[in-house]
């Protein structure tokens, strides 16, 4: 189970699909701009809590106006309606001029001039699974089979997650901080690995993974997965 | 047989099965009794792990004289205007519904001998173990001409709560182009950033309602935490408004006639339309009281936060010397948790995993301009000493400041439920 885990996440960090076009994307660049032009108002995973824009999980290649929970515009509920999907070179369009690709849309974006850069961007868009395992902030990486494949000391696990909850909340609720109850054991594991080695940034997570051996990162994420809200 | 306290911390799991519970406390009572006082960051989160993780195995009664408790982090942003007051008040209902005994009455007594914690309302409780986590007093004539019997002339608005409105009435009631004075302290105090976060609160205040008003600080230090972020921010988004005099240009030299609204800076006196002074701070009298503080502070053994006086009395917080660690809400909920798991471990014979402490503390520069710094921490023989850390670049962009605060916004939430359930 756990080798099938590491072949999947492999997989779900190259592009597939009719994102293959997209392929060639600078990922780091795209990972850039999301982060400025992108993140105040869109979250890239649908747990967390929305921002003022619906969040854009697994958004490339989705049909448009899915977001429970968003109240989208007219225009874009009509569009919806009528049968958008947000295929890479939909969302092409829509990036280089909100306004002019739906006239009444909420976004107010004044869009993405460079072609190089809503390339980049949809590659990385392209890359973001359901949970928000995104948010990268360099190309992709392995996370050791090894690691993903240590059982995790549950009485340890609880000791060390009450340092987690000085931030994360148990409610579930997230936006910035995400919670991580009931979290997949391996995308925990992931996420701590990629913030360990760097591969992921936050001052305060790096600072916090450093320390954690794997067999911490083990404990930690297998705790985690065993709670419910 | 004999244990060292280190070596027991440090061969915990073998040496706690060795040792079967009940043989870990005294007294015909059916269940061991840790008492905390102080309901804050370190005794509310203590209190609630050793009930939670104990599973009720533990008696476990918090003191607290307060009914609803005012965090003190995010006061400044009260005062600013970007949260409300009751956004930072906090009850104790679900920390007394998961079986903690909460009982508010102040602790004015302990009998380390008879292991008694007295109480103002006349009773008294037995303990195992006890937990302080008063946070702080101020020391008398600290700031010239300032006692408590001047705080509502010149709040110190360094205990959450009536101070904190009564400070942020008077910033209201300046009149147009007037002066907010501060008497800043001195080195170790409460929340190294807490005063500076307050001047640009108090500035970006103002600069919506004021905007000539005039901001002194007075400071008996050279330096500050953050200092290069903040005076970053308070060129960027508050130009002329602060005058920080450092130790260097005589802000040490100063003392307050409250009567007059005036405040003297190394001889210069000056009209003030409000004055928020910060005096030298010591531990919360308690830990005086009940013999463990050497000096203004508690010392403390890393490992488990047990006071140098006493195994059975532990300190957290901002009233314990611990060494490395600064004086911080989140600092105090970290070593809370690590007193937990020794307390419940001494007491139960549950597995005490080693020591590690954290701490991040957030300010706010302006609104949307949040910044950090951090540490993490780990028990030695001498002290509780620092790993490593970050801080907060100056010339960061927008868009990371703003993630910043919102992170500072969830954390807030994440360190209030883990307090008070």
């Amino acid at each position: 189970m756990q080798q099938i885990l590491g072949v999947v996440f492999s997989i779900s960090l190259s592009l597939l699909g009719t994102s293959l076009a997209f392929a060639n994307g600078d990922l780091a660049q795209g990972a850039a701009l999301f982060k400025k032009k992108c993140a105040s108002c869109h979250a890239l995973s649908e747990e967390a809590r929305a921002l003022s824009g619906p969040h854009l999980a697994a958004i490339v290649d989705a049909r448009a106006g899915q977001v429970e929970g968003f109240k989208y515009s007219k225009a874009l509920q009509q569009a919806a309606t009528a049968g958008l999907t947000w295929s890479p070179a939909q969302l092409d369009q829509f990036l280089t001029h909100p306004k002019a690709f739906l006239k009444h849309t909420k976004m107010n974006f004044i869009g993405l001039k460079g072609a190089a850069d809503r390339h980049n961007l949809i590659a990385f868009l392209a890359q973001t699974d359901k949970t928000g395992t995104n948010g990268l902030a360099k190309a992709s990486f392995d996370v050791p089979e090894e690691l993903l494949a240590l059982e995790g000391d549950l009485e340890y696990g609880e000791y060390l997650s009450s340092e987690c909850m000085t931030c994360h909340q148990r409610s579930g609720q997230d936006m910035t901080i995400p919670t991580l109850m009931n979290k997949p054991a391996h995308e925990l594991v992931t996420a701590l690995f990629a913030y360990r080695e760097g591969y992921r940034e936050n001052q305060a997570m790096q600072l916090i993974a450093k320390r954690l051996t794997d067999e911490e990162i083990a404990a930690l994420a297998h705790y985690f997965e065993t709670l419910k809200n | 047989m004999s244990l060292t306290r280190r070596g027991f911390i440090g061969n915990s799991a073998a040496a706690a099965a060795l040792l079967s519970a009940p043989s870990l406390h005294a007294g015909s009572h059916a269940k061991p009794r840790v008492v905390v006082v102080g309901g804050g960051a370190g005794g509310a989160t203590a209190a609630r792990y050793i009930a939670k993780d104990s599973k009720g195995a533990v008696d476990v009664t918090l003191v607290e004289p307060t009914r609803t408790y005012y965090t003190c982090f995010f006061s400044n942003l009260y005062l600013g205007g970007v949260k409300e007051f009751d956004d930072i008040g906090h009850t104790y209902g679900k920390l007394a519904a998961s079986g903690i005994n909460v009982v508010h009455d102040w602790a004015i007594g302990v009998d380390r001998d008879k292991k008694m914690v007295s109480l103002a309302g006349g009773s008294a409780l037995p303990y195992d173990k006890l937990i302080l986590s008063p946070g702080i007093d101020f020391v008398e004539g600290a700031v010239e001409g300032w006692d408590l019997s001047s705080q509502n002339a010149m709040p110190h608005a360094y205990k959450a709560g009536s101070q904190s409105e009564l400070l942020k009435a008077q910033i209201m009631a300046m009149p147009q182009g007037g002066t907010y004075a501060m008497v800043a302290p001195p080195n170790p105090y409460r929340c190294p950033p807490g005063p500076y976060e307050r001047v640009s609160m108090v500035a970006h205040y103002l600069s919506q309602h004021n905007p000539t008003a005039k901001i002194i600080v007075a400071d008996p230090k050279p330096k500050f935490s953050k200092m290069a972020l903040f005076q970053e921010g308070w060129n960027a988004h508050y130009a002329g408004m602060i005058d920080w005099i450092g130790s260097e240009f005589g802000g040490e030299n100063v003392s307050v006639d409250p009567s007059a609204m005036t405040i003297s800076i190394d001889g210069e006196s000056i009209n003030v339309d409000a004055c928020n002074v910060i005096p030298a701070m010591k531990a919360g009298r308690i830990a005086a009281l009940a013999g463990v503080t050497d000096g203004n502070w508690a010392p403390v053994n890393a490992a488990d936060m047990s006071t140098k006086a006493d195994a059975d009395v532990y300190v957290l917080g901002d009233a314990s010397h611990q060494g490395d660690m600064p004086k911080s809400g989140f600092s105090a909920n970290s070593q809370a948790k690590v007193c937990a798991n020794a307390v419940r471990g001494a007491l139960t014979g549950s597995k005490i995993f080693p020591a590690k402490f954290a701490n991040t503390c957030w300010s706010l520069i302006n609104a949307d301009d949040g910044v950090k710094v951090g540490a993490t921490y780990k028990a030695t023989d001498e002290k509780i000493a620092k790993v490593d850390g970050f801080i907060s670049k100056t010339g960061e962009t927008a868009d990371i400041r703003k993630q910043t605060y919102l992170e500072s916004e969830d954390w807030y939430t994440g360190i209030t439920s883990d307090m008070f359930g």
